[in-house]
């Protein structure tokens, strides 16, 4: 019976939309923060990474199952998907909330997005010294770049009197064939070219070497997407407040304790 | 302005912290231009600074700290027996060996006898097998940092005293002569510019000279010739390195901003103000409520004042470490009261407002304890634009939620108090919807604007760091709250409690992240502040499983149909 089943089907879609999954769902990512937290300061970011923030399935004590911080995300993503199609109000007075949500969607898919095409890098070089091979997080050979990046100069400046930097920026060229341009990259201040971004990470002194500069290379085409989602995000809350707000008020002109039932 | 002067005049009636001791002028003194942890400041917040960090006390013995700083300076062996040492537990003194049964502040000489072994004890404790050193260990190491500051001041003019040396060490005094023609040159301390002179140019060498004639001048009480002295310094180093690099009307501000200290004088006025609408239901009630708002908004202006003075002294935006968080979530959550008690007469907007911007300010007081408030930023932090959009964002957020949290108190003991009118409730209950949502709005765009510039700083929009998840914590639990509403899970009751169990998430995320000692955001350093949100979030919890039966068991009994409008709102 094809139509009982797709009654099924919808009825089991719908209940995905509840609004009491949504509360569960948050109020399983707020325990798992604050679990992956206290986890991160105890045994460090990676560890951190691995059993809370990045997992699917989190085993305590090695066999009681919760789920870990992805499918908690994942499940509010089909609980925000569900309720666009079967509990968000379509209305112009809306408009704010629905703003929020559409950002929210955009923010998680996106972050899931990101999380399977972008790959980070790094790449350390001593003055003078130029390289077009990446390394991996865990020190194997990355990509080939398709031009060549030589460190000219780097400098370190404190403030005055202290051991506290002021600023850290090093000087580059980037050799394609035989082009070459000179580029800083500097805190605060990447280097983007041919889809890769350079940032500066860390440096280290050699003895009578000169010093090197160590820069973390990201490779995201995805970047952009949480620009929007941010966006939406902040208008549509924006937008929903002052409408709100404006409720609010009026209401403050009739007599307390008459506010409608 | 008139009303600033009140309050002023109010504040050094009552019994302050800080009574205004007449002290010897020294103004020259004050003003003397001090590279010191990358700033240049007034030798006035340096002199501040220390004796803060030596005594806890903004003065000893009648003196102010600049007062006391010249003495220890100019005339060190008389300030041997100033008892200048804070130590905090009995058990410190003890463990050096000296006999000072029931005493909270000790000085030099006191402590002579067990130097070597708190030197002993402070080099292991400090060393590197010492991870996480407890409440013992780290007094010992603090006790002798303060004690090494104070010796390396004894001997900071010593080459201008006929009797010489007082101790074997080597000086190590605020560092008050530039060599360079700039700012950004090294400056030295006196001393090391006198062992140096030789080899120094010779306007230095008669800026040197000035020096040991303040310094004979002030040993001999000759007040017109040490002010003469340090004056004809000044001009030499304005001179020398032109008005660029030392803005003198940033050092009068900066002594102005110490010796007003507004944001000391707006707690008071909080205080009070608090302190006056709490009685103003028994007694004089119109007046003392015009009064408590007078007092407020007093206390309001100068603490923004003191916050736009801030700005100009550093050139920097509202926010940028610790302490200024608490002073500008303090200045918004007024803010925020005041424009809550504007629109709602009624409402619990102008209690909340004191309480949130006393409680905050007292909080940063306590922070202002560690040193100049105004230290410079690592390089990652200097970006000024987006450090000042997304953390005030942020911190007004934070105030939204401050103030929501408190008025989350006030209707839970509203709401199991007997014999109240439910009418003005209602209206409490809608104020606090309305600030919860104002934090939660806040917070959420800060979040996602700092994420915004970790990915153009770091290359990723979101790391897991302590303090993001602190952020994602707070909005996590602040959208299931709204949710819940939303699902008639919780009513006004439930609400409440949610935003006192919100007002616990900033604390976590506020404090606690930092605390962690970890992470991109691990800023601010703070000592023993981790007992202190212990007990708050014990507080907060005890209260609510007291507060949240009791409330409940209320209204089963009163049977009051709470309005809902739960449709109207998400």
């Amino acid at each position: 019976m094809p139509e009982k089943r797709a009654g099924q089907i919808i009825r089991f879609a719908r209940s995905l939309a509840a609004l009491k999954l949504t509360v569960v769902l948050l109020l399983l990512l707020c325990l798992l923060v604050i679990a992956g937290t206290a986890l991160q300061a105890e045994n460090g970011l990676y560890a951190a990474q691995r059993d809370v923030f990045a997992s699917w399935l989190i085993l305590l004590f090695g066999f009681i199952p919760l789920p870990g911080l992805m499918s908690v995300v994942l499940l509010l993503f089909i609980n925000l998907l569900a309720a666009g199609f079967f509990r968000l109000q379509y209305r112009w007075r809306r408009a704010g909330l629905l703003l929020l949500h559409c950002g929210l969607l955009l923010l998680i898919g996106g972050g899931f997005f990101i999380a399977s095409v972008s790959r980070e890098y790094h790449l350390t070089l001593r003055e003078g010294e130029s390289a077009r091979v990446l390394l991996r997080p865990d020190g194997g050979q990355g990509p080939i770049l398709p031009f060549a990046v030589k460190l000219v100069d780097f400098q370190k400046t404190m403030h005055p009197g202290t051991e506290i930097p002021r600023s850290f920026t090093s000087k580059v060229e980037i050799i394609a064939g035989v082009a070459a341009r000179d580029a800083i990259i500097s805190m605060n201040r990447p280097l983007r070219t041919g889809g890769y971004a350079f940032y500066q990470s860390s440096f280290a002194e050699d003895d009578g070497q000169g010093q090197r500069s160590t820069f973390a290379v990201v490779r995201n085409s995805g970047r952009w997407l949480p620009y929007v989602a941010s966006a939406l995000i902040g208008l549509g809350l924006l937008l929903h407040f002052l409408s709100m707000l404006a409720t609010a008020l009026k209401k403050l002109h009739v007599p307390d304790g008459g506010s409608a039932p | 302005m008139k009303r600033a002067a009140g309050i002023f005049l109010l504040a050094c009636c009552l019994p302050g912290p800080t009574p205004l001791p007449a002290a010897p002028r020294l103004d020259s003194f004050r003003r003397l231009p001090v590279l010191e942890q990358g700033r240049v400041k007034p030798l006035d917040t340096v002199a501040r600074n220390l004796l803060r960090q030596l005594s806890g006390r903004a003065s000893l013995a009648g003196m102010d700290a600049a007062a006391w700083l010249a003495r220890v300076l100019f005339t060190p062996a008389a300030t041997l027996d100033d008892r200048v040492f804070r130590v905090d537990s009995p058990e410190l003194l003890a463990a050096i060996g000296i006999d000072g049964e029931g005493r909270s502040h000790c000085s030099f000489a006191d402590l002579r006898p067990g130097l070597n072994r708190l030197h002993a004890l402070a080099y292991r404790y400090a060393g590197a097998g010492a991870e996480r050193p407890g409440r013992f260990e780290r007094e010992i190491v603090r006790l002798f940092q303060n004690v090494s500051a104070y010796y390396g001041l004894l001997d900071a003019f010593s080459f201008a005293r006929p009797d010489g040396a007082l101790t074997t060490g080597t000086p190590r005094a605020p560092a008050i002569l530039p060599l360079g023609s700039d700012r950004d040159g090294p400056w030295l301390a006196p001393a090391t510019a006198h062992a140096r002179a030789a080899s120094l140019p010779a306007p230095i060498r008669r800026e040197i000279a000035l020096l040991s004639e303040a310094a004979r001048a002030y040993a001999a009480d000759a007040e017109q010739e040490f002010d003469r002295a340090l004056e004809e310094f000044s001009r030499s180093l304005q001179e020398r390195l032109g008005s660029a690099a030392v803005r003198s009307w940033r050092i009068h501000l900066e002594i102005g901003y110490n010796r007003v200290a507004p944001f000391l004088l707006a707690a008071w006025a909080y205080g009070l103000a608090l302190l006056l609408l709490m009685l103003s239901p028994l007694v004089c009630r119109r007046l003392l409520l015009r009064v408590s708002i007078l007092l407020l908004l007093a206390g309001f202006g100068l603490h923004g004042g003191g916050i736009l003075v801030r700005m100009a002294i550093t050139s920097r935006p509202p926010v940028t470490n610790l302490y200024e968080t608490f002073v500008f979530v303090a200045w918004t959550a007024v803010a925020l009261g005041l424009v809550m008690a504007r629109l709602q007469k009624q409402g619990p907007g102008l209690p909340a407002g004191a309480l949130s911007g006393l409680a905050l300010l007292v909080i940063a007081g306590r922070f202002g304890l560690e040193g100049d408030t105004m230290g410079m930023l690592a390089a990652v932090l200097d970006s000024n634009l987006w450090l000042a959009t997304h953390v005030v964002t942020i911190a007004l957020g934070y105030a939204g939620f401050v103030v929501a949290g408190i008025i989350g108190h006030v209707v839970l003991i509203q709401e199991f108090s007997p014999g109240r009118p439910s009418a003005p409730r209602a209206g409490t209950v809608r104020s606090l919807y309305s600030v919860l949502a104002f934090g939660l709005v806040f917070t959420a765009i800060g979040t996602l604007m700092g994420g915004i510039w970790a990915d153009q700083s770091w290359g990723r929009f979101w790391g897991w760091d302590p303090k993001e998840n602190g952020a994602l914590l707070i909005i996590a639990w602040c959208a299931a709250l709204f949710h819940a509403r939303l699902a008639g899970w919780i009513g006004p009751i439930g609400m409440a409690a949610g935003s006192v169990g919100a007002l616990v998430c900033v604390a976590l995320a506020w404090f606690g992240v930092n605390l962690l000692g970890l992470g991109l955001h691990a800023y601010g350093f703070t000592s023993g502040a981790a007992r202190g949100l212990l007990v708050f979030i014990a507080c907060e919890l005890l209260f609510l499983a007291v507060a949240l039966p009791l409330a409940r068991k209320k209204r089963h009994a009163v049977q009051v149909d709470e309005p809902g409008n739960r449709r109207e709102e998400a």
